[in-house]
């Protein structure tokens, strides 16, 4: 019975401890998933700008611009910082409410270069596919995320 | 797996990335492979930032 009971806060502690490891490699995972996401959606529109040697676009999309692939880019350039961060936030324990804010931030400029791309791409577009996959996984990850977080 | 392997793989898209995702989700994620998902991100943000500024990314 003494054994019992001693042996309780130890084995309390490795409860905590495994439930800690669960929930960091859960965050981890969400920052390999937001990277997939963002290298698809960076990939897909760099296809679709078709760069030339005069770093113009020359797109099978006519009014997909090279003005719109700037600012596209500059879109993508505050994501990819966010979703950078987010991954070396996932490396720290505990994990911190502005890693949290980098998933928001990545959400929010999938967002904008959604409005970029609406009236000009079509459905099918590969650009279109990438961002709606993209946004969809956000959606499903941030709650995960603040459970693993 | 190197950090100059994933980066070889994450050049490759979007499918090799749900590949390295499900791997992950059944062994883990290693601080090796997110050092190398850190530097795909400099790689991509130096590409776009270049795009932003009008010079030459390559």
């Amino acid at each position: 019975m003494r054994t019992r009971r001693s042996l309780a806060p130890i084995l309390a502690l490795l409860f905590l401890a495994a439930c800690a490891t669960t929930q960091v490699q859960k965050a981890r995972i969400v920052s390999v998933d937001v990277h997939a996401v963002l290298a698809a959606v960076d990939d897909a529109e760099m296809t679709l700008c078709n760069k030339q040697a005069d770093n113009t676009c020359k797109s099978s999309v006519p009014a997909w611009t090279t003005e719109k692939h700037v600012e596209f880019s500059k879109h993508l350039v505050v994501a990819l910082k966010a979703g950078r961060a987010l991954n070396e936030g996932v490396k720290a324990v505990p994990i911190t409410g502005q890693t949290k804010a980098d998933l928001t931030a990545v959400s929010a400029e999938l967002e904008a270069v959604t409005g970029l791309v609406k009236d000009i791409l079509p459905p099918n577009s590969t650009v279109v596919i990438a961002l709606t996959a993209a946004k969809d996984a956000v959606l499903r990850l941030l709650p995960l995320f603040l459970e693993g977080a | 797996m190197t950090p100059m392997e994933w980066i070889a793989l994450a050049e490759q898209g979007f499918e090799l990335f749900m590949k390295i995702r499900n791997s992950a989700k059944s062994a883990g994620v290693t601080d090796e492979q997110l050092d190398a998902i850190t530097l795909d991100y400099d790689q991509r943000i130096a590409r776009r930032q270049a795009d932003t500024r009008g010079g030459d990314d390559t």
